[in-house]
């Protein structure tokens, strides 16, 4: 079936031209975060009345193995649900495919004679292009969610999984409602808007032969169907024309009530920020003799999810969206451009099965890799990792630009990339002023000035060395005292800000620790894998620990952030089907800190170590995405700055949102990538901090080139510099 | 938070949990109804029907439509017809010949999320979707700590079907323009919950 979805590049276009889309998103995201952690700091007070574990992790960790359960023994639950569904007098129809399942429902409308449908929010709906096929056979198809109809009469497809019409402005709103009634509709008052939508969808209340509904789960023990909604319009499509469908994947099967209870206390809370949806329905069969209740299941490449070992964890979404309101390039671009027919991170994620991997493809691309996601994600998919599993997918089928295979096939080679950044050091000489590179750049890259390379990298100071510990000094009796460490350069570090590097030793050496830099080491693989290039990724972690393991350190440690998550966390995934390197790997992992991580939880510096009498900045701080996603140590480095020098650190408003470095995706996507650190440094503006403290180098440079081009006053430096400069 | 000296709900809550005395029930339902927009008005059961004519005056409804599965109905009739609400029969309601107003009788109330359960008829159904103004009627003694206990309820109702049954937290909204909240889309828009009170 042809999709009716523009190519992936003219909806991208099409985003980035439109001027209001990034403004309403950017208030909606804005809006959401404060609102969802409202709603999960409220949800704490239910232990009085006898709440199990009223927490977010709590209740996430009960619904992702009932979910997870449930898709384990799908067919099972779907024998109990279809069973007792149709022991209630409902039809339960498995559909074979997605054009199966259009075609029943077609028919069922053929047969009974319909002429109007009227529709309840639906995304299976929308992912089996129904209302297409309904308009082919003469069938009027009327949506009834609020959103959902501003979408249909605008002829769209719906931006987000949950507030299907989020893109549009209130003034856009009332100008497609005034079209379609033929009389003046305000452009301000949003009331008279749900006004119109209540008076006008009445008619399709009272008239339709046909109602339907999706299904937020279908209870397999009593074979009902659980309906959830905030507008009524839901229980009006199924509670009033003679003939009800339910339209959902099998994925929305729960074996117990209780599981169904779990999914409540998250769903609206994830979704929406509330406590509860207005209405949660239960249909169990239809409850008047002369009524049809049909429930149409559809599967769509969703076995094809589950026989996955990973791709399998997906199944368990409840479509909350929350993956979505919390994603940056998301607020940059829309769910047209960010996700398919689904959009936010699963979308990019399922996507590939529903729809085939050529409409994944372009959407994919767009993840920063931010992690955000994941933290929010209340059934706990590991999104971040599945959208670069599809991204290896889409790189293994149809190849990595080749701009993209020539900078890792440089990468790759160590001697090669050494000869290739001494001859860019020697082109760029000219251009250089003091830090930066002032070259004249292709428009689209002009917000951000580029960093110029060293002219002495870190490795020609440290690489080799074994450097005793610094006895003296305020730190010297931490709880690093007398250890071996292996420090590891990171590439970017070690050729743009060498600095860092050498602040880095200096404050582990200060710490009273040994440390060593061994030879031989190169990058990480993490650029590979971010591509999506896994067999290049996998010769380099190789390579790495190899390295690493050579010098027989107690700990490794990095202050390039993103190089040490790599190895804490991606490697014993990405070498998992390589006996013996998968166990290597999961001991360097587990002996593998990051510098920030390392300085709190080993060394444990002493309060007021570093502090100076006065200080004449200005800091504040932002965390790298994975710091705050994968690590949790987003408080961390600002304690070490509070309590360890005594500074006086600045909230940074959404602190915890990326930078809009995301490695190569800010080349790949300069436009997305531009207006993501806009927000970031509109941010930092508010704190009118003088400095920017951050713990990754990759997200340090990107910030300092955005704040450089904009001509913003603004230090940008990493935590071990700020240390060393406080060392007597 | 169990004070012995309390009357207590049905015992100990689901999991060990701490029974919640009666009165904190109330207290936890009203708050939290207040959080989903739903007006609460606590009354003595003998009251109640004086107290649910007075609440559609002040709403301005002139028809109402009663609920088959409300108790005493003829009561609640004759206090309505006193204040001059004429009736209609919950049958003949429809999305485009509405009431202003409409009662239904709620067999739990979830002091969690200030829902209350309902379990409808077909017919009765109605009286929650064609009108403005909805009154549900809960007794004090069908409250219940949390959805667990709920949920509970609701499985046993799913377990007899035919059954069509709804949790209802505050009334009809929508946030899908620009995510304002608005209050009252194809739904009520107004929803009054009147807790009916055993003497005591």
């Amino acid at each position: 079936m042809s999709a009716p979805i523009a190519p992936f590049r003219e909806r991208y276009r099409k985003a980035l031209a439109d001027g209001q889309l990034g403004r309403n998103l950017l208030n909606f995201q804005r809006a959401y975060s404060a609102a969802r952690r409202a709603a999960f700091e409220h949800f704490q007070t239910g232990a009085a009345l006898g709440v199990p574990d009223p927490s977010f992790a709590g209740q996430r960790a009960r619904l992702t193995e009932a979910k997870r359960r449930a898709i384990q023994s799908r067919d099972e639950q779907f024998a109990r649900f279809k069973a007792a569904a149709e022991a209630a007098g409902a039809r339960v129809y498995e559909s074979t495919s997605a054009e199966d399942a259009v075609r029943y429902i077609v028919d069922l409308c053929r047969r009974r004679r319909a002429t109007l449908f009227a529709k309840g929010k639906s995304m299976v709906s929308e992912e089996i292009f129904l209302n297409h096929a309904l308009e082919a056979a003469g069938v009027t198809a009327v949506e009834t969610d609020l959103g959902e109809w501003i979408v249909q009469l605008a002829r769209e497809t719906p931006s987000h999984m949950v507030m299907p019409a989020i893109h549009k402005s209130r003034q856009q709103v009332g100008g497609l409602f005034e079209a379609h009634v033929g009389r003046p509709v305000s452009r301000e008052d949003i009331a008279e808007m749900a006004g119109v939508a209540r008076q006008e969808l009445r008619q399709v209340f009272a008239e339709a032969q046909v109602g339907m509904t999706g299904a937020n789960a279908l209870i397999a023990e009593t074979g009902t169907v659980m309906l959830v909604t905030n507008e009524g319009n839901g229980r009006l499509t199924s509670s009033l024309p003679p003939v009800h469908i339910v339209l959902a994947g099998w994925e929305k099967l729960v074996p117990t009530w209780e599981d169904a209870a779990a999914q409540v206390r998250l769903l609206a809370r994830s979704g929406t920020a509330q406590d509860i949806t207005v209405y949660t329905s239960f249909i169990t069969g239809p409850d008047r003799p002369d009524r049809e209740l049909h429930i149409v299941i559809v599967d769509n490449g969703r076995s094809e999810m589950a026989a996955d070992p990973d791709f399998s964890e997906a199944l368990r979404c409840i479509r909350c969206a929350a993956c979505a309101d919390v994603c940056p390039p998301y607020q940059v671009v829309g769910g047209h451009a960010f996700g398919f027919v689904y959009s936010g991170a699963i979308g990019l994620v399922n996507t590939a099965f529903h729809h085939g991997l050529d409409a994944a493809a372009g959407p994919q691309s767009l993840c920063f890799s931010c992690n955000a996601c994941a933290t929010v994600c209340p059934v706990s998919i590991p999104l971040p990792r599945l959208i670069l599993d599809v991204r290896r997918r889409v790189a293994d089928r149809a190849g990595m630009k080749l701009r993209t295979r020539l900078a890792l096939g440089v990468w790759a080679r160590p001697r090669l990339f050494s000869a290739v950044l001494g001859l860019a050091r020697w082109l760029e000489r000219p251009f250089v002023r003091g830090t930066a590179l002032r070259v004249p750049l292709p428009k689209a890259f002009r917000w951000r000035t580029p960093q110029a390379l060293a002219p002495r990298p870190a490795r020609a100071a440290l690489l080799g060395q074994d450097l005793p510990a610094d006895g003296q000094g305020p730190l010297a009796q931490s709880g690093a005292r007398g250890l071996r460490i292996a420090y590891f350069l990171q590439c970017i570090t070690d050729r743009f800000v060498p600095e860092q590097a050498v602040a880095a030793v200096r404050v582990l050496r200060a710490c009273g620790a040994r440390v060593v830099v061994p030879e031989g080491q190169h990058c990480c693989g993490l650029p590979a894998l971010d591509a999506g290039g896994r067999a290049v990724a996998r010769a380099m972690a190789r390579r790495t620990i190899e390295t690493l393991e050579a010098v027989r350190a107690d700990w490794v440690v990095t202050a390039a952030a993103s190089c040490a998550i790599a190895i804490m966390h991606d490697y014993a995934d990405l070498l998992r089907e390589e006996p013996g390197w998968r166990e290597r790997a999961g001991a360097l992992a587990a002996k593998t800190l990051d510098l920030v991580s390392f300085l709190e939880r080993v060394a444990k510096l002493p309060a007021g170590g570093l502090a100076r009498p006065a200080e004449a900045e200005r800091f504040t701080y932002h965390s790298f995405c994975q710091s705050t996603h994968v690590l949790a140590i987003s408080g961390s480095a600002p304690r070490l700055l509070r309590e360890v020098c005594g500074l006086e650190v600045r909230e940074l408003p959404e602190g915890e949102v990326c930078c809009g470095f995301g490695g190569s995706a800010s080349m790949d996507h300069p436009e997305v990538a531009r207006a993501i650190v806009a927000r970031k440094l509109d941010n930092v503006a508010q704190t009118e901090a003088t400095v920017l403290v951050t713990d990754n180098p990759g997200c340090l440079l990107h910030l300092r080139g955005a704040a450089d081009a904009r001509g913003m006053k603004l230090r940008l430096a990493h935590v071990a510099e700020i240390l060393a400069e406080r060392l007597v | 938070m169990a004070r012995p000296e309390s009357s207590s709900s049905g015992g100990a809550g689901p999991g060990g949990a701490p029974a919640v005395p009666r009165r904190d029930l109330a207290a936890a339902f009203e708050e939290q109804a207040a959080r989903v927009v739903a007006i609460v008005h606590r009354t003595p059961r003998d009251g109640a029907a004086a107290h649910a004519a007075q609440i559609f005056r002040e709403a301005a409804c002139r028809t109402v439509a009663l609920a088959d599965a409300v108790p005493e109905r003829s009561v609640l009739a004759q206090a309505l017809g006193e204040a001059g609400l004429s009736l209609v029969p919950a049958r003949d309601l429809r999305p485009t010949r509405r009431a202003d107003g409409g009662i239904s009788w709620a067999k739990l109330g979830v002091a969690e999320t200030g829902s209350t359960l309902l379990h409808s008829t077909s017919e009765d159904r109605r009286v929650e979707l064609c009108v403005d103004v909805h009154l549900v009627l809960l007794a004090g003694g069908a409250l219940v700590p949390t959805l667990d206990a709920a949920f509970a309820a609701l499985r046993a109702i799913g377990a007899r079907p035919p059954a069509y049954a709804s949790l209802v937290s505050g009334p009809s909204r929508s946030a899908d323009i620009e995510r304002q909240l608005t209050i009252g889309v194809h739904g009520p828009r107004a929803l009054h919950v009147l807790l009916l009170e055993d003497g005591s």
